[in-house]
Parts: structure tokens; sequence; C-alpha cells
């Protein structure tokens, strides 16, 4: 020690200099540790031709064609609205370090609701003609609580929290997303979900506030085929995003696939009307998704 | 919502500051105080002030220890025990005293009113309340709740960017102005469009969803910068909800003059 002293004494221009660097080395080091998230970063040039939609996503997966509810929403509305599209499976995050995001006619566009609007204005689709103003206005409310909360008290709580290790062992996906899933990401979302609010509640408050809002749904749904039409409308792309994702890929034992198993059941004819419609390739999809325990 | 202290998030320890003002059967509502042109600048204090006050539920409002123990308020003190989390606690109060004003709802109607809650409260707050009072321009919140210059500067030092992390962890704060206006934009259309020209949103008579919407709305017409741009937009582009306001303002809170002269 007396010998550091003597050192810093002696050159104090150096000490401070290096002391400085280490702490900004510390503090990078730390504030980017999920660098261990296995993404991709952007090509130069994507070539996407005129007309078609190119979409960035994560990979498939064995149990649902996307884990991640917000492309398979987008993903749903393409195909409802028979927009061409091509999948990017490279896990490249957009501009907003987040996916699903897309590349159309030169474009690029970030936030699943954004792409939204700008396909229906690039594409001329209006899946929404026949609803009233009351019926969008639901459409709106149902899709903000489904992202904003019950995807935060379901998804994220379940797969991350509740049943981590169940969860990854029914995903079986590659090693590196399966190290990630396990360390970083639960670490990361606790972050994310303090900041938003829903992290300080305990889990059994989380369960209560997931369980009112899939009830909720349940209840408007009623006996309809579809949530506010006879035909499917932009709101069921959203619904099944997440729902599916709810039904097929979170923990069996946790309590929103119970609670939709013994009493929501109009939920599940919703998401397999909406899966037969919407996903016929669903089966061959995900028979081909790579599997970690396949060493894919 | 947005004022909290990080240090004192999922406490396990039993005990809470009791409040002198206890009594039994009282609610003692915690929150920080009114402001000099809204009752509370906070629309989940008030969204539980206007519900107590719906239900006729006796209560009193104590300014110390606004911060519940999930760091959040309001927090409410309830014969001996504490409560957070004002949704949680409308629920435990519309059991404890018998409360009826939803009883005449249907099934359907109760889901509506829950994504409308939903929404106000983990988006729409985001876009505008917090995103134009706290991040655009604190100035005018520091000069609202009369804070002296220094308790204006701690704020703006330690208080402000917590929050600028919380929009980012939520994820709206990856948006651009525009985009975020845009959010704002849509979410109030919708409300406009859901209310029409009813009274109260899901009938003639006002229920639970009523005290939540108007707590949000009047902290937009009253509780921002007269001029900034959502205290704009609902004016000029959502006049029903305007109307909304003031007529809940009128029938709840007829003391409102007196209580924000108060300070």
């Amino acid at each position: 020690m007396s010998s550091l002293f003597s050192f810093a004494s002696d050159h104090p221009i150096a000490t401070v200099c290096g002391a400085a660097a280490a702490a900004s080395a510390t503090y990078y080091v730390l504030k980017n540790r999920d660098i261990s998230r296995p993404t991709a970063s952007r090509k130069k040039n994507y070539n996407v031709p005129k007309g078609q939609v190119l979409l960035f996503q994560v990979d498939r997966n064995c149990l649902v064609p996307s884990l991640a509810g917000f492309a398979l929403k987008l993903e749903t509305y393409l195909r409802m609205a028979k927009i061409p599209y091509q999948n990017d499976y490279s896990f490249t995050m957009s501009s907003k370090g987040k996916i699903p995001w897309i590349i159309v006619n030169g474009q690029e566009v970030a936030d699943s609701s954004f792409c939204i609007e700008h396909l229906n204005r690039e594409f001329s689709v209006d899946l929404d003609a026949k609803l009233s103003p009351n019926e969008k206005a639901l459409s709106r409310m149902m899709t903000k609580t489904m992202e904003e909360n019950t995807f935060w008290a379901t998804i994220e709580q379940t797969r991350l929290y509740d049943a981590n290790e169940e969860w990854l062992d029914m995903i079986d996906v590659r090693s590196n997303w399966r190290s990630f899933f396990k360390n970083d990401g639960p670490r990361i979302v606790k972050g994310y979900s303090w900041g938003h609010g829903i992290g300080r509640h305990s889990a059994e408050e989380i369960h209560n506030i997931g369980e009112q809002d899939l009830r909720a749904f349940s209840a408007i749904l009623g006996d309809k085929k579809y949530f506010l039409a006879d035909t499917p409308t932009t709101v069921d792309a959203c619904m099944f995003g997440f729902l599916a994702n709810i039904f097929y890929a979170t923990p069996k034992s946790c309590y929103c696939y119970q609670l939709l198993k013994t009493e929501l059941t109009n939920l599940i004819d919703y998401i397999e009307r909406m899966k037969e419609k919407f996903w016929p390739d669903w089966e061959e999809i995900t028979a081909a998704a790579p599997r970690g325990s396949r060493g894919d | 919502s947005y004022f909290y202290l990080r240090g004192s998030g999922k406490s396990k320890s039993k005990s809470f500051p009791k409040s002198s003002l206890a009594k039994p059967g009282l609610v003692v509502v915690h929150g920080v105080g009114p402001g000099s042109v809204v009752v509370n600048p906070s629309p989940y204090v008030l969204k539980l002030q206007t519900f107590l006050r719906m239900a006729n539920i006796d209560y009193v409002f104590d300014r110390s220890n606004p911060m519940g123990r999930k760091g959040k308020m309001p927090w409410i003190e309830l014969d001996g025990k504490d409560y957070c989390d004002s949704t949680f606690i409308i629920e435990h109060l519309t059991k404890a005293f018998n409360v009826s004003i939803d009883n005449n709802l249907s099934e359907e109607q109760k889901a509506i009113s829950r994504v409308i809650q939903k929404t106000l409260e983990e988006n729409t707050i985001w876009a505008t309340i917090i995103y134009n009072r706290l991040i655009q321009e604190p100035d005018w919140f520091i000069k609202m709740m009369k804070l002296p210059w220094f308790v204006g500067v701690i704020f703006k030092l330690f208080f402000i960017p917590p929050v600028k992390k919380n929009l980012y962890g939520h994820g709206i704060g990856r948006n651009s102005v525009e985009e975020i206006q845009h959010i704002a934009r849509g979410d109030m259309k919708a409300l406009s469009a859901l209310l029409k020209d009813k009274s109260f949103f899901l009938g003639d008579q006002p229920s639970t969803i009523d005290a939540c919407v108007f707590a949000f709305t009047v902290n937009i017409i009253y509780g921002l910068r007269p001029g900034s741009w959502p205290n704009e937009m609902m004016k000029n582009e959502c006049p029903n909800l305007v109307a909304f306001t003031n007529r809940m303002k009128e029938r709840y809170w007829p003391d409102w003059d007196e209580i924000i002269a108060k300070k």
C-alpha cells in the first residue's frame, strides 16, 4: 500500500487518469452486461423487393411460430391483410432496441403498432373498416391493456420468474438462447418491469392482475367468433399473438395457463379458431423449428 | 406513479409509520398534498379520493409519509393495517364497506371498465402526464406545487432521471416526441369515442371507472400547463371529455377551489 501511495504522490496525473479509466471501464462493462444477448448486427443492405415486407423477429420455436407476442401479432396481421412478406430470424434489433420491426419499400418502421399503421397506409388496408367508432375505441383499449399490462403479468412473469426452468425445458431452444433466457433475460426484464411499475408487486398480486385482465377479455369475447365482428379485425391479430403465447408457450403449471384451461375456455376455442384460419402451416413450422435437444 | 424512493421496494417488514389521524373504521389516505391548481397531481391518489367520495366512505388525507411500502402513493391505513396500490385498495374497500356502485354492471361492462382503466394507467399516463410534466416541463410543475427552489433542484437532480429510465424500461420512452403525441392522441380519441354523448362511461349513473377517468382527465385539463400539448389536445379534440370532467368535478369536488387555495 505504501508503495502505491508513493507512486501516486510521484505521478499524480497518471494516477488520476488511471483511476478514471478504471472507473469508466467498470461502468461500461456493468452497463453493457446484457451483451450476451445473441443479437445480430445490422447489414448494410437488405435488398427487399418492392411491395414486399421484410419482418425482423426471433427464431421459430417448437411450441409456437414466435415466442415474441408482438412478433406473432404482427405476422398474423400480415397474413390477415394478405401482405407479402419474408422473415429475418437473425434477431437484429430495431432502432428502438426491440423486435419486431420491418423494412418495406425502402423504409424502416419499428414498434408493431406503428408497423400496422404504416402498412395500412402503404398497402391501402383497413381491416377495421366495418367497425363503429365505439368498437374501434374498444379495439384500442384492449390492445393497450394486453400489451402494456397483461403481457407483463402473464408471459414475462411466468416465463422468467414463476417457472423459468419448466419454461426453458418446454421451449427447447439453442444453448446460447437458453443461457440468455436463464441469466441475463430475467435480470434485464426485472429492471424494465420495476420502471413500468408492475415489478413492485408480489408474485401473487401480479397473478391477480393477469387473472383479472384475462377474465375481462373472456367476458368481452363471450360466445362470439372474433372479438369485435363476424370476421377478424386488427385486434384479433393482437389478441391471438399474446393468447397463443400464453396457451402454447407458458409453463403449464402456471396460473394463466390453468385459468384458460379450467375456466376461460372460450379463449381456447378462439385461439384454435384463429390458428386454423391464419396458421394452417403451424404444425409444419413448429416441427421444423431449431431445437436445443437436437443439437441444432 | 412517478414519486418513489428506490430503496423502499418489496419491503418485508410488517410495520409502517402509523398516522396520528387514525381512528377505527376511518380510511387514512397517504400521498403528497394538493397542487395550486389541482386537488392532487397524482391521478392514482385522486382516483382513490374520488372513489371514496362516490362510495360515501369516511376518509382523511395525511400528507406525512406519502410513500407506502412499495415506494409509491397512494397508500392507506385502515384499522391498523396498510394497503398499497390504488386498484388493490379500491378492490379491498369495495368488499370491506360493501360498496354497491358497480353492482348493476354486466360482466361485459365491468370488462370494458377494466380495459379503459388499464389503458389510462399503463399507457396514457406515460404519454401525457408523466412525459409532459416531468420530462418536458418540470419547472412548471415545481412552481405549480409551490415547491421551494432548493426542493425543485433536488427534484430535478434526483427524482427525474429515474423517471427517464422508467419511461425507457416501460418502452414508451424509446419513441420520438411526435410518436408519443401520436400515442396520446390515439388513446384520447378512443376514450372520447367510448364516452360519446353519455353522462358517464357506462350509462346514466357514475361507476368506479368514472372516478378513474376523471382523475386522469382533470390532471390533464387542470394539472398541466395551459397551452401544453396534452392540455390543448384534450381541450380542442375531446370536448365531451372536458364536459365529463367538469361534471364530475362539480358533483364530487364542490370544495375543489377551497382545497387548492389552502396550500
